[in-house]
């Protein structure tokens, strides 16, 4: 399992501002097609590009010459538009900006120039999409069957129109467009394809690699894409944006996750964007300290930056900074109401106030406002579990599942879920998959144990206990007492009875009082009891005293049956 | 306007019809009594005859005419009728007949040019008021001046007591919806015995009065000219001595311009075994109609409508029919029109070839009728967008074209155009109140949206109103089909199996719901039936697939389902329906064979055309469950689920997976994925390939399938091992009998192309 250290190759001055320019470019490239979260991306990540002036002297302000689409390298690589076409194109555009998207489909219906095509197309997607949206009255909806196929036609009509070209005949966006369509039909090899050649033909386009990101699934997929990815376009910047960011989003390694995030943080330190991705990073691997740090820098640098808050509120609402998160709410809702970021936020904020109700309210907001809102779909299912809606949650974590296959949160709830309703086989499965996520994380191995346990395989269970043993040091001793409790099922006392007492050893070191004391104590005073080992029988069953019912009374008649026992005794042998 | 009368004769609501009979009547004209009165005089007349004379001549010499001329003999009128009936001939040619008869290119303006001719030829003082008056009674019936003709005609009868006079008399009642009083007049008169002519119009009244024994009786049983000595004896008193004329035409040859009266008794006759629902002899009467005399298209389409032969001897039939003899010159086209009649199962490159020379040589891409027989070609392809392109333009070129709004309809409910569909219904309402058709459109909206009792009440009204009109009679099974009724569905196919006896679909559909009530037996015997009648539906092939699936003769199925591919393979849009279910049912078929990777590989090819189909995903499950990838098939066990299986199997193949990966080792749920990202070239490529190893498969049917046996049961003893016994058996308890489940309403289009 272990990551092997590739170190990255530097990256030079030279190449940043390469990046620089290409970047330039792709705002007006992806601008001018609508992308307009491309286009945002790239703005954002040029915002924090230190610039050479603005290191050395500072007097003299350079004055960019504005390039022109035209002038653009990838632009001036396609056939140029007639004027017929520009004034189409422009009129499409604008009916784009306000959402009218069949209209854009219907005016450019008898165009083929890549540019207008690719238009015509995303707003045809985009209008099957919405009306879809429109279509699911209710949340849980198992989206009715005829709009359903409704929305499988729609999206096959497009289809099958970029189907019909050859793939080196359409351009990097259309073919952007027909990879998205072919992820959505599952034809995942296919859509890879495409995707990569699309990359390939231009690479600035981050939607496109969004959307090559969501096929790389598992650690295996993400290494093979890596190794693709460095042969075919070795000295690109983007990528190690990209890998960064997808490394994070399915659980690998922190090794793997610095290999690609160094150089940039290195070279993008004052980048808003990677210090996000930091502090995510930073919440990923429970350093909460580090990341609540890095939020706040953030939030001090831009309040008014909306993304990745969500994750800052989860954090506060795990933090138990009710204050912290009441302003955040608070400040996000000034900003925005109706961001699914911000319903996210202000749903964790009634959530840590036990307020579930709202929660789910604002929860299910935010899920209207993006169906594909993963992390809203995981805490609404955590949210019905503390409702006590088993079936509930069960959906809204699979919803979950189906967007992100590495929600771990959410593989781990079902199990939870699953437990709670009393089917543990059903339950070892997602823990199953939890542990393959999270193969470091002890509580999912401790559940993963628990539920064999409950399966009457303690075999299997002690296993998963040892190993979640050694995943967490710290909290051992829990650990220890469920070992000790599986090996006392099976009869192997002795083995029990070393569990117990290293659990027992370890509270006292710690000086903690819990129950799992006394029940420690009393098993350890019944085991030396049948040993006849009365001095220590009697030490552990007073340890059992300090608790309450049933302790107490359980510890007092072991000192009694030790007395009666060691009276009889020494009877007995006088 | 031409293709309804076939119909309007038998309907009762037809019977106020002004149009109906024109075409009847039209073309009997030439035929008429007058005309035969030019046989003796052949050589006289032709001499100063315009060119249509001669055709006339020609017409009579089919030799039941004869009979006519005899009175004619002595008649004083002679020439006088001879002008008046070519007065006739033009304006048959003005009646809509054009199409049919290559002589409307000589006359650019038909109309006019006869008018002046006759207004000539009537004054002229050597003429006899009988045969002015009998100029005026022609005029005026040939310009619906109904009142006029009859008054006329009737003061003839009254004059000169001719068979031809009470002839015209009867045929004005006729013409004015007077059946019952055209037929006592023929009665009384005595010109049954006479005159072929009458007797033909007094079969044609007794249509009108739908009283069919009696037409029957009119007509004769059969056809009394079908064996030339009968006839002799049956009209040897009346004959007289014109053998010789009639031999001698005889020999001259059969082709001129005009329609046989032969042929048209034919098609009345059948029109009248139709209504008596004796379908076998009204077909033979149709068939034979075309026989004696190609030209007569009501024949035809009486034969295409009302969907009479099966897709072979259909085939056969007009591939045979002697157009040289009977059209000359002309029977290209004729061939080539008849030809786009034919169904769309086989034979396609001849269709396509006649249907490029009816567009090119012939110049009619403006037809309706090609237009219609393009859509009908595209329909059988699947081709949903570009058939309702084609329906659209006819609509716009004719809206009330009746023949191809039912793929009109077809089209709109398969791309599912509500609205649309919702309009048309609306529209034709408003327009054709009273046709069948109507009442179709608005039963398949019903059925769209899934309001059942509402489409049969449609349905039923549609059929009502025209019993042979094979597409409400499925929807209305269909209707029932969809709601799980399946005796209902049964008996309505049955009917409709009865009513049309040239179609297959009925009886498939019989089978499927057979099949869906796991009646093996009967469904095999409709299926059989249904393949005795059309051997060439991949839609059909099918099904048969699916009946020996079910039966677990997989080599069979297998077979059945390559035929089905090689059928489907040219004439199959990309998008047709059909391809997801043949590609799910090898995946099927492959899958119970134990050969999992071509299995695999099939269903990959289904999901390509619907990624959404929780069967296919629940047995790529079953597979990998069985080659022990319990984590894959979980995967697609929760894609089944959530793309709306709701079946317990899957529940219960879940439980079982994770219950073996409990006990197995943990590993398994973590299966690896393929590396996607390698850039092979696959998956767009692969079903070209894929598809031509299935038909090479097929080629070398007979050799590889004995080579494979053996290996196939080896494969079956180690998976019994792999898999264990309970996944294997669940195997056998099955996902697919729900794979027709929605094939009978896909289906629907199928049953419009006939």
């Amino acid at each position: 399992m272990s990551e092997t250290y590739r170190p990255i190759r530097e990256l030079n001055v030279g190449d940043i501002d390469a990046f620089r320019s290409q970047l330039r470019q792709s705002i007006l490239i992806c601008r001018e097609r609508c992308l307009t979260l491309s286009a945002q991306w790239a703005t954002e990540i040029l915002d924090g590009i230190t610039t050479k002036e603005e290191e050395q002297q500072q007097e003299e302000i350079p004055i960019i010459s504005e390039t022109t689409l035209i002038c653009t390298d990838y632009e001036s690589s396609l056939p140029s538009l007639t004027e017929k076409e520009h004034c189409k194109y422009q009129y499409a555009r604008a009916l784009f900006r306000m959402q009218q998207y069949d209209n854009v489909a219907f005016i450019l219906k008898d165009y083929t120039a890549p540019r207008l095509l690719f238009l015509r197309l995303y707003a045809k997607y985009l209008a099957a999409e919405k009306r879809k949206n429109e279509r699911i009255q209710d949340m849980f909806d198992v989206i009715s069957d005829n709009s359903h196929s409704k929305n499988v036609d729609e999206l096959d009509t497009i289809y099958q129109e970029l189907k019909q070209f050859q793939e080196d005949k359409l351009d990097a966006f259309n073919l952007y467009l027909y990879g998205m369509l072919l992820r959505k039909k599952e034809l995942n090899d296919q859509a890879a394809t495409i995707l990569l050649s699309s990359l390939k033909k231009y690479e600035y386009n981050w939607s496109a690699w969004m959307e090559l990101g969501a096929l790389v699934t598992s650690k295996k997929q993400f290494h093979d894409l890596e190794q693709v990815l460095n042969e075919r376009m070795p000295k690109s910047i983007i990528k190690n944006f990209f890998f960064a960011r997808r490394a994070l989003e399915i659980n690998l390694s922190q090794e793997t996750f610095w290999n690609f995030m160094t150089p940039l943080q290195f070279h993008f330190q004052n980048s808003i964007y990677v210090k996000s991705q930091l502090a995510t990073a930073y919440y990923d691997w429970f350093e909460y300290n580090e990341a609540e740090a890095l939020f706040d820098q953030i939030r001090q640098e831009n309040p008014c930056r909306l993304e990745d808050m969500d994750i800052y509120s989860n954090l506060l609402y795990l933090q138990g900074s009710r204050m912290k998160l009441s302003v955040l709410a608070h400040q996000c809702t000034r900003i925005d109401k109706y961001r699914p970021e911000t319903c996210c936020i202000v749903a964790n904020y009634h959530s840590a106030r036990g307020e579930i109700k709202e929660s789910v309210e604002y929860f299910k907001r935010a899920l209207a406002l993006d169906r594909d809102y993963h992390l809203a779909w995981t805490l609404l299912g955590h949210d019905y579990i503390e409702l006590k809606n088993m079936h509930s949650a069960i959906e809204c974590y699979r919803r979950a599942i189906d967007v992100n296959s590495r929600d771990y949160r959410a593989w781990y709830g079902l199990g939870q879920a699953y437990e709670i309703l009393g089917l543990p086989f059903y339950a070892t499965h997602y823990y199953q998959k939890t542990t393959e996520l999270r193969p470091n994380d002890a509580r999912m191995w401790k559940a993963l144990g628990a539920c064999y346990a409950l399966l009457q395989r303690d075999r299997e269970a002690i296993k998963w206990y040892k190993r979640a043993a050694e995943c967490d040091p710290e909290g051992k001793h829990r650990i220890m007492i469920q070992l000790a409790r599986t090996y006392d099922k099976l009869g192997e006392t002795n083995v029990a009875a070393d569990y117990y007492r290293r659990a027992l050893d370890r509270y006292v070191e710690e000086n903690q009082e819990t129950e799992e004391i006394a029940e420690a104590g009393l098993f350890l005073a019944r085991y030396h009891l049948e040993k006849s080992e009365w001095i220590e029988a009697e030490e552990y069953a007073t340890a059992a005293l300090d608790y309450n019912f049933p302790y107490y009374e359980d510890g007092k008649s072991v000192l009694e049956e030790i007395r009666a026992r060691r009276t009889y005794e020494t009877i007995n042998s006088s | 306007m031409l293709p309804r009368n076939n119909r309007s004769h038998g309907s009762p609501l037809r019977g106020g019809d002004s149009f109906e009979l024109s075409s009847p009547t039209s073309s009997r004209i030439p035929g008429s009594p007058d005309a035969d009165i030019n046989m003796s005089f052949l050589q006289e007349i032709s001499a100063s005859a315009s060119p249509i004379t001669r055709n006339n001549h020609n017409n009579s010499n089919s030799g039941m005419y004869n009979i006519l001329s005899d009175p004619r003999d002595e008649s004083p009128i002679r020439l006088n009728s001879f002008t008046s009936r070519s007065r006739q001939d033009f304006s048959l040619l003005t009646d809509g007949h054009s199409s049919m008869t290559n002589l409307s290119n000589r006359f650019a303006s038909p109309v006019r040019m006869p008018r002046g001719l006759i207004q000539e030829v009537s004054y002229r003082a050597e003429y006899s008021r009988e045969d002015r008056l009998r100029i005026i009674r022609h005029d005026a019936a040939q310009q619906h001046l109904n009142k006029t003709a009859t008054f006329f005609a009737e003061k003839l009868t009254a004059l000169s007591d001719d068979t031809n006079d009470v002839y015209f008399l009867a045929q004005a009642y006729y013409q004015s919806q007077e059946y019952e009083r055209a037929l006592d007049l023929l009665n009384k008169k005595k010109t049954l015995n006479k005159s072929v002519q009458c007797r033909y119009l007094a079969g044609l009244c007794a249509i009108g009065l739908e009283n069919w024994h009696d037409a029957l009786d009119y007509l004769g049983p059969d056809n009394p000219f079908a064996d030339k000595n009968a006839h002799l004896l049956m009209y040897d008193d009346s004959r007289r001595g014109n053998r010789v004329v009639s031999e001698m035409t005889k020999l001259e040859g059969t082709s001129d311009g005009l329609i046989k009266l032969e042929s048209m008794m034919c098609y009345a006759r059948g029109n009248a075994y139709l209504q008596l629902k004796e379908i076998d002899k009204a077909k033979s009467c149709f068939k034979e109609a075309l026989k004696v005399d190609v030209k007569c298209y009501d024949a035809l389409d009486a034969l295409i409508e009302y969907n009479m032969l099966d897709e072979r001897s259909e085939w056969e039939f007009i591939m045979t029919l002697p157009y040289d003899e009977h059209c000359g010159s002309d029977s290209d086209l004729f061939r080539s029109l008849y030809m786009l009649q034919l169904k769309r199962y086989s034979h396609t490159a001849d269709i396509h070839f006649a249907q490029k020379k009816a567009e090119k040589d012939h110049g009619l891409a403006n037809s309706l009728d090609v237009m219609h027989s393009t859509a009908k070609t595209l329909l059988a392809e699947c081709r949903y967008e570009e058939c309702l392109n084609v329906c659209q333009k006819i609509r716009k070129e004719d809206a009330l074209y009746k023949k191809s709004i039912p793929t009109y309809i077809t089209c709109l409910y398969e791309l599912k155009k509500k609205d649309e569909l919702y309009m048309l219904a609306q529209e034709l309402v408003d327009r054709l109140n009273e046709e069948a058709v109507t009442w179709h459109a608005v039963g398949m909206y019903y059925l769209y949206i899934k309001k059942y009792a509402e489409a049969r009440r449609y349905f039923s009204q549609a059929t009502s109103i025209d019993q042979y009109f094979e597409d409400p009679w499925l929807g209305y099974g269909h209707t029932f089909a969809a709601e799980k009724d399946h005796d209902p569905a049964i008996s309505a196919y049955l009917t409709c199996s009865k009513l049309i006896p040239g179609s297959h679909l009925p009886y498939m559909y019989i089978g499927v719901q057979y099949m869906e009530q796991n009646m093996f037996g009967t469904a095999a015997e409709y299926l059989k039936r249904s393949l005795a009648k059309c051997s060439s539906d991949p839609y059909l092939l099918n099904e048969i697939a699916t009946y020996y699936y079910q039966k677990r003769e997989y080599p069979q199925a297998l077979e059945t389902l390559r035929n089905a591919l090689k059928l489907a393979k040219d004439r199959q849009s990309p998008r047709s329906n059909l391809w997801e279910k043949l590609w799910a049912n090898f995946g099927h078929v492959y899958r119970r064979m134990r050969k999992y990777d071509r299995a695999l590989k099939c269903f990959r090819l289904a999901l390509d055309k619907n990624p959404h189909n929780s069967d296919v995903h629940a047995s790529i499950g079953v597979i990998y469950h069985i080659q022990g990838k319990t984590g894959k098939a979980l995967v697609e066990y929760n894609k089944a689920i959530r793309d709306g299986k709701t079946d317990n199997t899957v529940r219960e193949l879940i439980d079982k997976a994770l219950l073996t990966n409990i006990s197995g080792p943990t590993i398994a749920a973590v299966d690896e994925p393929d590396n996607i990202f390698s850039l092979r070239k696959t998956g767009i490529d692969l079903l070209e390939s894929y598809m031509n190893e299935e038909l090479a498969a097929l080629e070398s049917d007979t050799t590889t399938d004995q080579f494979e046996e053996p290996s196939l049961h080896s494969v079956v003893s180690t998976h019994d091992v792999v898999g264990g016994e309970s996944i294997l058996q669940l195997d056998e308890g099955d996902l697919s009998p729900t794979k027709q489940q929605d094939h009978s309403r896909a289906n629907l289009s199928t049953k419009d192309w006939l």
